[in-house]
């Protein structure tokens, strides 16, 4: 875990990458600009913002970080009532696509130049029809953490804290069983998103599915594919078969404290978590990489925040600015150190080697640069997504597989209509 | 303070009052008095409504072209299955959960109404839910019903009882939201009813006594005569927030399990932040609107039964 | 106000069943409060481990910890409740004159259109937000007032189920009153303060904590209108310990509970005064 001192002096030794860039580049830049950003702790945000204002003495920023549980909605009434602010807002990937078709996103190509420099999964994010939308800020993973001591209990060998020796969802299913005490409330896997397509979309990727159609548009015929029924079917049986898993845990932030706990043996979640359960005294554990179904490929969640500039702005050139400053890698590795998320360009990796050494950020570099899919892009993104989820939501509740991810599939292209024109 | 003395005062002194016989003064003043208070309604919540309602007969596009549709928003509303048990949804909601309110708030407010050792705590006991904000309270009693990591379901056990879905199950999260809508509202409630408590005069109870009324008599020919328009406003007011309620279905449910909470607030809600269809999200809305003041209206009438005015 | 119970014995049956009601409804309303609060003063890893056994310990934390508070200090926190504080106390003052005003007036004046008037009075408390809120922002931001203290407090002051509530009072306090001072040659205005506001004490008391109620628990509205550090409001700083990766429970918990608090204090305040003014008022 960074601590904060720590992350400070990385902070002053990376002023010289700014330095060197040159200030010309955004020094004369004037105006207010309008951000909305999320409300992450205030440790993780306001460092890089008295970063760009030292850069930009001449540019002063009014910032707005909403929290998360409102954040689509405040940022939709205030893009969809059409003004000038906010001149840039934070973005999760995925939505690119929907800003972007409902002019929402000015094009960055021209601004941000060589795009070479980003991973592959957060360029693809960031872009719709080949072009740059939104401008990627960093990463996530996903990692098996293992609780050592139930392991060592219940005789089970857990897998180990390399890629080589991944586990397949049998072995995982197997252990799970003989970790799993349902009389004291202990479960043999719990998933951090139990229910949400980030994390759930993978399993139905590993077994071969494509979760949505080539025009970005179509479920039929692929949310209702028979990999991915197959891929939710096994997953609902954890909760109803076999009962390894806890039932109706939908919250993120619940799961994690089932596993912070010593409640869970397997937790399925991301990179986040390593700094959360390294703040737990007393609780023992390793990591192992992502599951894949054996016949099948190993595929894993990826997904990166973003930010987006409003094409109505009064401050194209502050804007701009902000834009190449968020753009910069020195800008990237201090996002990267303060939140301690995988970074999206690639030669940061090699620069916080002193961080990002240890066996989980090794199996997450591995991930991100094998393994990872990020979302489908498509513009009814919200749509699919949501819909997806109650599906999943009601298949770990009993709902037969097949039956419920058909009608799924209808809802998601009535509501996808309105994309195609 | 009955309908006979106030009629029979309000014609000796009609002169007095600016009726309708005396055009324009009565009009000036209410102006006077009104016009701060519609001002601000006008421009802060009716001209939005206005924009709102019109708005439910267009379509927008993608990039925010509106083209007049007409009723075809409302049209294809009608057509389709889920808004019509969103309707039956929400009817039953408030059907059960106006009345339980009311009464419980009722109780409450009668209990809360003598002084007596402690009272002022009770009285802040019972209000104390209300600071509790919606989502909050959404978030709070997720949390304390979970099925794995709630207390509540940890008590049940204990007892010897099965855990239970609560949220989760299909046949008792439409309850659990109504009994959490309670367990904040009812206090807020009681406020209303304790202030109309406070004002009923101790000399109508005195001569009520004298006569030989017992406390049941007392309570339903005085009591409940005196309470007609704080119950009044209660009901009204009560039914706006219920008819509005969706928060906890949000954060917890999502309409479900299988659409057992699919109230149409929740609808309008999603219809326009997760499926991005301003147009469908505003004929919900309006259809909400008309519903809600369809019953305020019923609601007036019903209880304005002898009422000493019009 | 014992006279209205029955004999001696019969009192002290009945004292006892009150009693054991009021207990047994301040533990439904009160627990999951104690819960929260406790769990408040709990260390991190404490908060859900042993969530899923009942016992004292549901309500006692174990060990005891003030840092959920003390950090708090450190953050946004105390400026977004004293910014909630002011918004909601100006908003309750602005607005029992305003609303007091239109109510009396629907109650006493006779004027063309009355009814249709309370009814889009009324109407206007009945709209859902989210249907609003687009045209909403676009008249403030018309009006210049994006991120002020304005746009939350004004649009906020004129209320319909206040009027409606203000109008139930007025109508029923007997036009003996008023007409008395009319022919005394009192003036409508005075009539309106010196004699049917000193009359509604309750009212006005009720109708400004619904206000105040309201403005305390205002989310949406703030987060459109004005988010910025300066003008964040109560709940959207509790909000911000909740995010998608992770929730600092610990800080969730201590600020919901000053919240609370902070918005029992005019509660408890007016409670006092209900007992004062209705000893004192003309009514009795």
């Amino acid at each position: 875990m960074l601590t904060r001192r720590h992350a400070m002096s990385l902070l002053a030794a990376s002023a010289g990458a700014f330095a060197a860039r040159g200030g010309s580049a955004f020094a004369q830049a004037k105006g207010e600009l309008n951000v909305i950003w999320q409300a992450w702790p205030e440790g993780h945000v306001t460092p890089i913002f008295n970063k760009f204002k030292e850069l930009n003495p001449g540019v002063t920023l009014r910032d707005e970080r909403l929290p998360f549980g409102e954040l689509f909605q405040a940022i939709e009434v205030r893009l969809q009532s059409r003004g000038p602010t906010p001149d840039i807002y934070i973005a999760d990937g995925p939505l690119t696509a929907s800003y972007a078709v409902r002019r929402h996103l000015q094009e960055l190509d021209g601004i941000v130049g060589d795009l070479s420099r980003y991973t592959k999964a957060a360029r693809d994010q960031g872009s719709f029809r080949g072009k740059l939308y939104t401008l990627p800020l960093f990463s996530s993973s996903q990692l098996l953490y293992i609780n050592a001591k139930i392991f060592k209990e219940a005789g089970v060998t857990p897998p180990p804290a390399d890629v080589n020796g991944r586990w397949t969802w049998d072995q995982v299913l197997e252990a799970a069983k003989k970790l799993t005490d349902r009389s004291s409330n202990r479960w043999g896997l719990v998933v951090e998103q139990a229910e949400r397509p980030y994390q759930l979309l993978p399993l139905a990727q590993s077994k071969g599915a494509t979760v949505i159609g080539p025009d970005g548009l179509t479920a039929a015929g692929f949310v209702d594919s028979a990999p991915f029924v197959d891929a939710m079917r096994w997953y609902g049986e954890l909760y109803t078969k076999h009962q390894v898993s806890p039932p109706n845990v939908f919250e993120p932030n619940l799961a994690q404290e089932l596993f912070a706990t010593g409640r869970a043996a397997m937790f399925l979640g991301t990179n986040s978590n390593l700094s959360i359960f390294g703040g737990r005294d007393g609780l023992e554990w390793t990591v192992a990489a992502h599951p894949y179904f054996a016949d099948g490929k190993p595929v894993t969640p990826t997904g990166s925040w973003h930010v987006g500039m409003n094409p109505r702005t009064k401050q194209k050139e502050a804007t701009e600015a902000f834009i190449r400053f968020l753009a910069e890698p020195a800008t990237i590795e201090m996002q990267a150190r303060l939140r301690s998320n995988p970074p999206v360009i690639r030669s940061v990796w090699d620069s916080m080697s002193d961080v990002l050494s240890t066996p989980g950020w090794k199996i997450m570099r591995y991930e991100l640069d094998n393994t990872a899919v990020p979302r489908p892009a498509t513009p009814g993104w919200r749509e699919y997504e949501d819909i997806l989820r109650i599906a999943i939501r009601e298949i770990t509740g009993g709902a037969e597989a097949g039956a419920r991810l058909q009608r799924a599939a209808k809802d998601i292209d009535r509501e996808m209509a309105k994309y195609r024109s | 303070m009955t309908d006979m003395t106030a009629s029979g005062a309000a014609a000796a002194g009609r002169k007095a009052l600016p009726r309708l016989r005396q055009p324009g003064s009565g009009l000036g003043l209410a102006v006077l008095f009104l016009a701060p208070a519609l001002l601000g309604l006008l421009v802060f919540r009716l001209a939005p409504i206005a924009v709102a309602g019109v708005g439910a007969l267009y379509r927008e596009s993608l990039e925010g072209d509106q083209t007049f549709v007409g009723v075809a928003n409302f049209a294809s509303l009608f057509e389709d299955a889920g808004f019509w048990h969103s309707l039956r949804t929400t009817i039953l909601f408030n059907l059960i959960i106006n009345p339980l309110q009311i009464a419980i708030a009722f109780a409450m407010a009668l209990l809360v109404l003598q002084p007596g050792r402690g009272i002022t705590f009770f009285r802040a006991a019972f209000f104390l839910p209300m600071t509790l904000s919606i989502g909050l309270t959404a978030v709070l009693w997720s949390m304390l019903l979970d099925q794995t990591l709630g207390p509540i379901n940890a008590l049940l056990e204990q007892l010897g009882f099965a855990r239970q879905g609560f949220f989760r199950d299909e046949g008792q999260a439409l309850g659990t939201m109504m009994a959490i809508a309670s367990w904040k509202g009812c206090g807020y409630w009681m406020v209303f009813l304790l202030a109309g408590l406070f004002g009923i005069d101790d000399q109508l109870y005195e001569a009520a006594r004298i006569d030989g009324a017992n406390g049941w008599q007392r309570f339903w020919h005085i009591t409940l005569p005196q309470m007609r328009r704080p119950l009044t406003f209660v009901l009204i007011a009560d039914t706006a927030v219920n008819f509005l309620f969706f928060a906890p279905v949000y954060i917890i449910t999502s309409g479900g399990p299988n659409d057992s909470t699919s109230l149409m607030m929740f609808r309008a809600y999603e219809a326009a932040f997760t499926f991005m269809n301003w147009g469908r999200s505003l004929a919900y809305s309006s259809v909400i609107l008309l519903i809600v003041i369809a019953v305020a209206i019923v609601q007036l009438r019903l209880l304005r039964h002898g009422e000493d005015e019009s | 106000m014992s006279a209205v119970h029955g004999t001696m014995s019969r009192r002290v049956g009945i004292t006892g069943a009150r009693y054991v009601l009021l207990v047994a409804l301040a533990c439904v309303l009160l627990l999951p409060l104690v819960w929260l609060v406790a769990s408040s003063f709990r260390p991190a890893g404490e908060i859900f481990a042993n969530s899923h056994q009942f016992s004292w310990r549901t309500f006692v934390p174990g060990r005891l910890t003030f840092e959920n508070y003390l950090s708090l200090t450190e953050s946004g926190f105390p400026r977004a409740l004293l910014n909630s504080l002011f918004v909601a106390l100006s908003t309750m003052l602005l607005g029992v004159v305003v609303n007091s005003a239109a109510g009396f007036a629907f109650a006493v004046f006779d004027f063309p259109g009355r009814k249709f008037l309370l009814i889009l009075v009324l109407a206007s408390a009945m709209m859902p937000f989210e249907a609003i809120v687009i045209p909403l922002y676009q008249i403030i931001r018309w009006f210049g007032w994006v991120d002020s203290y304005r746009a939350l407090i004004l649009p906020e002051v004129a209320n319909g189920l206040v009027i409606f509530l203000f109008r139930q009072f007025f109508v029923g306090v007997p036009k003996e009153f008023y007409e008395a001072a009319r022919v005394d040659g009192a003036s409508w205005l005075h009539i309106f303060l010196r004699i049917a506001l000193p009359l509604s004490w309750p009212v006005v008391v009720t109708g400004a904590l619904m206000q105040f109620i309201t403005q305390w628990e205002a989310f949406f509205w703030p987060l459109v209108a004005a988010p910025s550090p300066d003008h964040t409001l109560v709940q959207i700083a509790i909000t911000r310990n909740i995010s998608f990766e992770e929730t600092s429970w610990g800080r969730l918990f201590s600020s919901t509970t000053i919240a609370c608090l902070v918005a029992l204090i005019p509660f408890l305040a007016f409670q006092k005064l209900y007992l004062r003014n209705i000893a004192s008022s003309g009514l009795k």
